[in-house]
């Protein structure tokens, strides 16, 4: 009874249960959605998404946040495939530079935020053009496609009828609950986003931190660039384009809240979950692809409104008890 | 020299904020055993006087000895390891967090076997030790696992005297520790201060409320204007607690020289 209390009680479990009401819908209401093709499009859909969310869970949780990232995942994307088709390289070489790249972007991000002092939001909003503005640049705009065989099957190959970035997603996704909850340098972030004056006075190295979670969620960014390129058998210039926004929506609907100290790598994957069903849904009842956006516009705006209602209410709460 | 146990004893501590003075060469001292409060007008210094003995601000000028030991104490951790814990007037707790977590936040027990190979905390051990704890202290917290956010006032500060006890500290100083609480809240502190003084050599409570010094204190230390202007023993008061009232209020404000004249 009270393991059933506690489970019940966690936002996990509520949003599990919004994702199991809506598979129960939808597979009344499209004869398709529950077929075998739909579901692993589905899940091939989430990947990317729930790739990039365990490091924005990360980053939210320490108060962060990284609006740069899907401008990252098309401008390492297209490094890498620069990398093999244009320089030759080895395969892995290619990837280790690129894997390296992120981590440096990350760097960057993370410099101006913790260091110069500069709100994450604008950093990451000037990243989310400069990057993109490079992905144009290095190649004039072109896409760079025939990337070979070898590097197509890291995002194309599959393995028990499972193509495998759903694997690289679940792996990293409980490779991040895990580490979160138990792991003494990630465990921080709660203590620096809960309360950043008191983890200095605490002698957490704060800073620095910080600099690390910037320089993750852009390695991981660099990561689903590659993957998503060779899913695609080409770096397209535009990809990534607006995945920073779904990826924030879906953080925040899995319990990561914008004043921080909140969150969970398997809240972040159910909210991707959620997002991706949404687009999913919106696709098999034949709403346009416009709609699509201004759906998902829609989707973060209730989510954040929740949950800045919910920070007002604690707010009152302590106000009332002190 | 004197025969008082000095567990802290600060000279000609003197601080500079660009050009305005918050403390002029400042003496202060600790006694074995005391509870001693530091009182005096707003911006008189005793927050800063504090910041410096817990490593939070470093002096323009002065001596600090701990244990008898000369010391420069030039952050957080410094002081942590001479033993002195200081709770600020905000608390410094983790709202998001619950109560042993909060007790072992920056100081985390490590794993054991394979988990220390991933870097991972022992949160089962951390947790158990956390609820003894707790046991030995008059504090009723509903649940362990309650996010601190969920508690009252009273519940938190019993969490950072908890705190500091929990980490075997020996001076702990407190800033207004019961500002924000109403009447029944601010006793319950007051008595679990007084429960505290049993298991440390000192405290140190700065408050704007002469009531609660008289109760609890054995000793004041007036600030004003960034001065010392005197310190009063209780004891030399009997039960004359008007008295000592008066006299509080007369050093901090300086109405004492008004009523020589009158
Ligand atoms: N960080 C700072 N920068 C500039 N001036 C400061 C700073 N901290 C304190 N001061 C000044 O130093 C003086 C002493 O301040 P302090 O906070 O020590 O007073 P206090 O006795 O704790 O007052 P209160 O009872 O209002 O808390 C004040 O004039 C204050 O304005
Ligand atoms: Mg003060």
């Amino acid at each position: 009874m009270r393991f059933l209390k506690r489970i019940t009680g966690q936002r996990e479990f509520s949003i599990f249960v919004i994702v199991a009401a809506i598979f129960i819908i939808m597979s009344f209401t499209s004869p398709y959605f529950l077929t075998k093709t739909n579901i692993h499009t589905l899940l091939l859909a989430l990947s990317i998404t729930a790739i990039l969310a365990v490091g924005m869970t990360n980053l939210l949780i320490s108060g962060g946040i990284d609006l740069s990232v899907g401008s990252v995942v098309g401008f390492t994307g297209i490094v890498a495939a620069l990398l093999i088709k244009k320089a030759g390289m080895p395969l892995v070489l290619a990837i280790i530079i690129t894997l390296v790249l992120g981590a440096l972007i990350g760097l960057f991000n993370g410099f101006m935020v913790a260091k110069v002092g500069i709100n994450p939001f604008i950093v990451t909003l000037a990243g989310l053009s400069l990057f993109r503005g490079l992905t144009y640049i290095v190649n004039s705009g072109q896409q760079v496609a025939q990337l070979g065989d070898a590097f197509n099957s890291i995002g194309q190959a599959v393995f028990l009828d499972v193509q495998l970035p759903i694997y690289y997603a679940l792996l990293l996704v409980i490779i991040g609950d895990v580490l979160l909850r138990k792991n003494r340098f990630l465990r921080q972030n709660y203590f620096i986003g809960g309360n950043e004056k008191a983890s200095r006075l605490l002698g957490i190295h704060v800073d620095k931190v910080k600099i690390i979670n910037y320089m993750l969620m852009s390695a991981i960014a660099a990561f689903a660039g590659i993957v998503m390129t060779a899913r695609m058998g080409a770096a397209m210039v535009y990809a990534g384009t607006g995945l920073e926004l779904r990826v924030i929506t879906a953080v925040i609907i899995g319990g990561a809240s914008l004043s921080g100290g909140e969150g969970s790598a398997i809240g972040a994957f159910l909210g991707s979950l959620i997002m991706v069903l949404t687009i999913n849904i919106l696709s098999l009842l034949n709403v346009s692809i416009y709609w699509q956006t201004f759906v998902i516009g829609g989707v973060l705006l209730l989510a954040v409104t929740l949950d800045t209602l919910n920070i007002k209410r604690r707010e009152k709460t302590i106000i009332k008890k002190t | 020299m004197s025969n008082d146990n000095y567990i802290i004893r600060a000279k000609n501590i003197t601080k500079y904020f660009g050009s305005i003075a918050a403390l002029e060469n400042v003496d202060f001292e600790l006694k074995d055993g005391e509870i001693l409060g530091l009182v005096g007008d707003n911006g008189a210094g005793k927050s800063t006087l504090i910041k410096i003995l817990s490593g939070a601000e470093l002096p323009n000028d002065g001596s600090i000895e701990v244990f008898g030991k000369p010391v420069s104490i030039k952050n957080p951790k410094d002081a942590f390891e001479l033993g002195i814990e200081t709770i600020y007037q905000d608390l410094a707790l983790f709202e998001n967090l619950d109560f042993s977590q909060n007790i072992f936040a920056g100081r985390e027990y490590k794993s054991e076997g394979i988990g220390w190979l991933f870097g991972f905390v022992d949160s089962r051990k951390m947790q158990k030790e956390a609820s003894q704890t707790i046991k030995n202290i008059s504090i009723n917290l509903p649940l362990l696992t309650q996010k601190v956010k969920q508690l009252s006032g009273g519940q938190r500060q019993a969490i950072t005297i908890t705190r500091a006890l929990f980490w075997g500290q020996k001076i702990i100083i407190m800033d207004e520790p019961a500002a924000a609480l109403g009447v029944r809240e601010s006793k319950k502190v007051l008595d679990l201060i007084k429960e505290t003084r049993k298991h440390v050599n000192g405290i140190i409570i700065i408050t704007h409320n002469i009531e609660h010094i008289i109760k609890i204190a054995d000793r004041v230390i007036v600030l004003r204007n960034g001065r010392r202007v005197g310190d009063i023993i209780f004891k030399d008061y009997g039960d004359r607690l008007d008295d000592l009232h008066n006299d509080i209020v007369k050093l901090i404000t300086g109405a004492e020289i008004m009523n020589y004249h009158s």
